[in-house]
This record gives C-alpha cells, structure tokens and sequence, in this order.
C-alpha cells in the first residue's frame, strides 16, 4: 500500500476495493459498446441491442440490416473479444510475475518469451512462400500458420529459460531474469539478422507484427486463444494469497507454508502459454502488462486477492479501447495497437512516477 | 521436540558446519552463540529445513526432517530470519497476517483475528497495525516479523508443546525495554511448552534467557550445555578473544559476563 492511512479499517477498504472493481466492470462494458460501435462502419449500440434481442428471443423475421449484421458479427465482435481477451492476459501475467520475481519492472517480455516468438515470427515471415503448399492442412491452417510458427518459438524460448533456470531440479529465480535477458538478447540479435537479410515489403511485415495488432481477428483464431487466456485469468488469482507472501521474500515465503517450488512451477507454466498465444495472435504489445499493473498497485495496494481479478478486466478495458482508437484514428489506415498502448498508458505511468517519487516502493 | 545428529554442511569443499549435534527438548530455550561467519546460522537453516544438502540427520517430533511437508512443517515451527526486509508493499497487520498462511483451511475469520491481534500485543506492534510496514523503522520492522511468526506459531492457544521457534539475530535492531519484552514473552512461552533456538550477539542477555547454551567456534561445537553449568569465563575469552570474567548476579543467582578494557 503506497498510501501512509492510519484509519485504513479493514471493512472499508475492501468496500473500496470492490467499488473500484465495480467502477473497472463498467468500463470494461463501455469500451466494449464503443469498440463495437466505432469503425469504418459505425454500428449504433441501438442495433447491437436489437441484434441481441433477435438473438435470444430468435424472431425469424429479422428487420435487421444484413451488412451491418455480418461486419458486427464476423469482424466487430470477433476482433473486440480478441482484444479483451490480450489485454486480459497480458497485464494478469504482468502482475503475477511482479509479484513472484519481487521486481516492478517484470512485465511479459521479461522472461523471453515475446522476443522468441517475435524470431520465429520473422522467420517466418522471411520464409513465407518458400514452404512447399496445397497439401490439405497446408491450406487449413495457411492464414494461422504464422501463429503456429510464433506460438512454436515462444512454447521453445520458454522452455529454453525454463532448462536454463534450474539447478539440482528447484528453479532459481534470480537465474529466471538472467536466463530471460540472455534469452531475449540471443533472440533479438537473431532477429536483426534476419530483418538484415529481408526485402523492403517483408521488412514492413516484420515490423508490423513487432508492433502488434489485434486486426486478424476471427472466430477461429479467438476460439484458438481462449483456454490459453482463460486458464491462466481464473487460476492465477486463486495463486493470490501464495504471491502476497512471496513480498517476504522465497525463503520466508516457504517457511510460511509456501510451496515456492510448485508456485514458480505452475505460473511460469501459465504465463509462458498465456504470453506465447497473446503473442502469437497479435504480434508483440508492449507496455499492457507494465502500465495496468502500476496504474491498478497504485489505486487499490498490492493485495494480489484484489489486484489479479481486478488486472483481468482493467487488461481488457484497455486493450479493447486502444484496439478501437487504433483503427480508427487515422482511418482508412490503421495504427499499430501497441504504439495505442505505449502513447496511452506512459503518460498515466509517468504521472504516478511524479506523484510517487518520494514514497515509491518497488513491489 | 528437535535433535540432530552429527549434522554438517559444507560448501565448496569448505565445512562451514562440522558434526554438530544437539536436541532441544519441550519447553527449552537455547541460545546459539559464537563469532561472526562461525556457522551459527547455518545451523539454524538447516535445523529449520530452509538449507538441505547437509549430512547427518534431523528429526522434528521424531520424523526426519527430508520426510516433513512444506505445509505441515510450517504449522510446526516457524523461523525469523536475520535479513530484516524493509520493502514490503503492505501494513504491519497484513504482514501478521500472512503468518496464518499454513491454517489458512482450518482458520474461521474470528480465529484469525484472535491469533492475530494477540501475536501483535505481544511483540508490542498492535497499536502499529494499519501503519505502513516500510514506514516503520528498524526496530518496529522486526518487531512485526516477530508478531507474524509469533502469529504461525498460534501462541494464543494455551498448549505450545511440539512447537518450535528459530529466531536469528531476533535483538538485533531493538532497544534495551524491547529485548527485555521479548526475552519474557518468550520465557513465558517456553512454559508453555514452545522450543526456541535463538542465535544472539549479546552474552549477558542469552545467559539471561536461556536454558541451554549452543556455542560455535569455527563451525564445530565448542562448549554445549545448560547454561549455568557451560557459561564460563574462560569459554567467553577463548570464542570471543576478550579477556573478562563471569560473576552471578545477586537478584537472580544468573551468570553475566564483564569484560575488562585492559589487554593482557
């Protein structure tokens, strides 16, 4: 807790805790409605209500406007739960691995994930064209087949720091960090070779997917993310109470009753197969799982029993929002959602870095 | 109840510890004495089960230690550790709080409360409780570890016995009335059949307190004992390399340890 209160009564502050959750829900249902009414095609909440009600009470006779119905239905509504669902993924892992590395600057990119997806991405995008193709599963799986090679890179960066990290069997964290960095330098500068080697239009893919972007989403693909995101949304914060107490650091944690070995275990787990599909779907956005977790410590304390859940539906107002200001900000072109990201959150970042600067506590 | 046998450790083909053995019974306070960088608190990581990779063998109720759980070892003994944190994002009582992690399950909300607020009036930290644990100082910081592994202990109860107590360096940071409240809160404690292995710097308030003495000279055992038979003048020159004498106290009839200024 940042702020220094002596009538800090317990039962207040948790109705304060849940008045802010409350207040986050809200503004997760209004970026919602406007993401889903804003874009190229404006698609008023007055439709999507009557949409809906077509849709439960299943009137046969639908007076509804046909086109507007498909583009809300297969790229609105598609696109707009992709976005939760990164958003949602990306800042509940910021602030699990905040918590278990004791380090405010742990955030997704930290333990080499995103770098070793964004190399296998790359290469990916190099080598596109150069795959034999009209096998069957070729053709299926051809407009995923990016996420699949992505997906590969993270699940083998993860595992990399994973092997690296542990001695006699037990994980150590500081060696996490170190097997990250290494990780995430040895990527990176790979990955420089190849954009070194790629032609001016593939250079641009590159960079665009590095930049990170929510526009390929459909309903298979968003089928596809789910167990990843879901999983880690509902069994991290049943980790809460575990994370608080690894504040007293691992060795305190463990003498408490904490099983360090199995925690580190199961949200390394989590966050490397929820990091590795966001990923994978979206390119790499950056500043998601650092910004909401600062902004969320800040506002409600460190209690992770309160800060997990409340960083799943923060995650998801955001990222739905920015997706929204992304694509529309300078239509008929599209910004990169992560530079959304970035340009929104570091102002917010800064400006309780200045209003901190006496008291900050790292975690 | 805790007895090791013969138990060492070594580091780089360094024996930080060498065949140490002692038990400590229900009930027993042991003060664990000896230079700096001699061992003391290696012994008391191994004994408490934070370091393995020692030889010998450890048993806690009877059960040796390799075989005991995380979680139930923890409903058993609790350990403060000498590294006093100073950044922990949360207050003092939500840091007691986190001492009822292992009866998380069997705790109700009243008994949480209860174990809670009487670990805090104890270590003298309840009027600290909504206080924001980096902001307190030195002493007030270690005194709140003390209250939250007072706390796991569940020293509210009125049985102690098989429950044990490793405390490292635990006077460190307070002042002469906090380690005075401690060592009788304590005391009180070990009548209730609590075990405690102490490590402490100050030979007049271990030969105070202690039923036991524990003393390391170069990670191997130099003097064992109850206190009133071990405590010796010379004991105290030859670990300590000061020259003094000890005399008992005529309030108590307990030993105290003077040194002299004058080099021989």
């Amino acid at each position: 807790m940042i702020k220094k209160s002596n009538a800090a009564d317990t039962f207040l502050e948790s109705r304060k805790h849940a008045g802010i959750a409350g207040m986050l829900l809200i503004l997760l249902l209004l970026s919602c409605l406007f993401s889903l009414e804003i874009g190229a095609m404006s698609i008023p909440v007055s439709f999507q209500w009557q949409l809906l009600k077509e849709f439960f009470l299943s009137s046969t006779k639908s007076q509804a406007d046909q086109v507007l119905k498909e583009v809300l239905l297969q790229i609105r509504l598609p696109r707009v739960g992709m976005s939760m669902l990164i958003g949602a993924g990306l800042s509940v892992c910021g602030v699990a691995l905040q918590s278990l590395f004791r380090n405010p600057l742990a955030d997704p990119s930290f333990i080499g994930i995103s770098s070793g997806a964004s190399l296998f991405a790359a290469a990916g995008i190099l080598l596109a064209g150069c795959l034999p193709s009209g096998n069957f599963f070729y053709a299926w799986l051809e407009p995923y087949s990016l996420s699949f090679i992505a997906f590969a890179g993270a699940f083998i960066s993860g595992s990399a720091v994973y092997a690296l990290s542990q001695q006699k069997g037990q994980i150590q964290t500081s060696m996490i960090l170190l097997a990250g960095i290494s990780i995430n330098a040895l990527a990176g500068s790979l990955t420089g070779l190849l954009i070194f080697y790629a032609d001016d239009e593939r250079l641009r893919n590159i960079t665009f997917w590095m930049l990170g972007s929510v526009g390929g989403a459909t309903w298979p693909s968003l089928l596809a993310l789910t167990p990843f995101v879901v999983l880690p949304c509902l069994l991290l914060p049943m980790k809460a109470t575990e994370l608080n107490l690894y504040a007293l650091g691992e060795a305190n944690a463990r003498a408490s009753g904490v099983n360090t070995q199995r925690l580190k275990k199961s949200v390394l787990l989590l966050t490397t197969a929820c990091i590795g599909a966001c990923v994978s779907v979206s390119g790499i956005i950056g500043f998601v799982g650092l910004a909401v977790p600062h902004v969320l410590r800040h506002v409600l304390g460190s209690d992770n029993r309160w800060l997990l859940p409340c960083s799943v539906v923060a995650g998801a107002a955001l990222l739905t929002f920015a997706d929204a200001l992304a694509r529309t900000l300078v239509v008929p072109a599209e910004l990169p959602i992560g530079i959304i990201t970035s340009l929104l959150g570091t102002p917010v970042l800064i400006w309780i870095l200045l209003k901190l600067k006496k008291s900050f506590q790292p975690i | 109840m805790i007895e090791c046998q013969s138990i060492s450790y070594r580091k780089d083909n360094k024996f930080l510890i060498q065949s140490v053995s002692f038990s400590m019974p229900p009930g027993s306070f042991t003060a664990l004495l000896g230079p700096n960088g001699d061992g003391k608190s290696t012994v008391l990581k191994c004994a408490s089960g934070e370091l393995n990779g020692y030889t010998g063998e450890i048993y806690i109720q009877g059960i040796p230690l390799p075989r005991w759980n995380v979680l139930p070892l923890a409903q058993t003994r609790a350990v403060l550790s000498q590294q006093i944190l100073s950044e922990v994002p949360y207050s003092a009582v939500q840091v007691v709080e986190m001492g009822r992690f292992a009866f998380r399950q069997s705790d109700t909300k009243a008994q949480r409360q209860w174990h809670i607020q009487n670990a805090m009036q104890r270590a003298d930290v309840w009027r600290l409780k909504n206080r924001n644990y980096s902001s307190l100082s030195g002493g007030e910081q270690q005194r709140v570890q003390l209250a939250r592994v007072l706390a796991q202990l569940g020293v509210a109860e009125e049985d102690l016995t098989g429950k044990i107590l490793f405390l490292d360096e635990p006077a460190s940071s307070l002042d002469l009335h906090q380690q005075y409240r401690m060592v009788q809160m304590l005391n009180e404690l070990c009548q209730r059949g609590l075990s405690v292995l102490a490590i402490l710097h100050d030979i007049n308030l271990a030969m105070q307190c202690s039923d036991y003495l524990l003393v390391l000279k170069a990670g191997s055992v130099r003097a064992q004992g109850p206190t009133s038979l071990v405590a010796s003048a010379a004991l105290w020159e030859e670990v300590f390399s000061i020259p003094g004498q000890v005399s008992f106290s005529s309030i108590e009839g307990k030993p105290h340890f003077v040194f002299s200024m004058q080099t021989k």
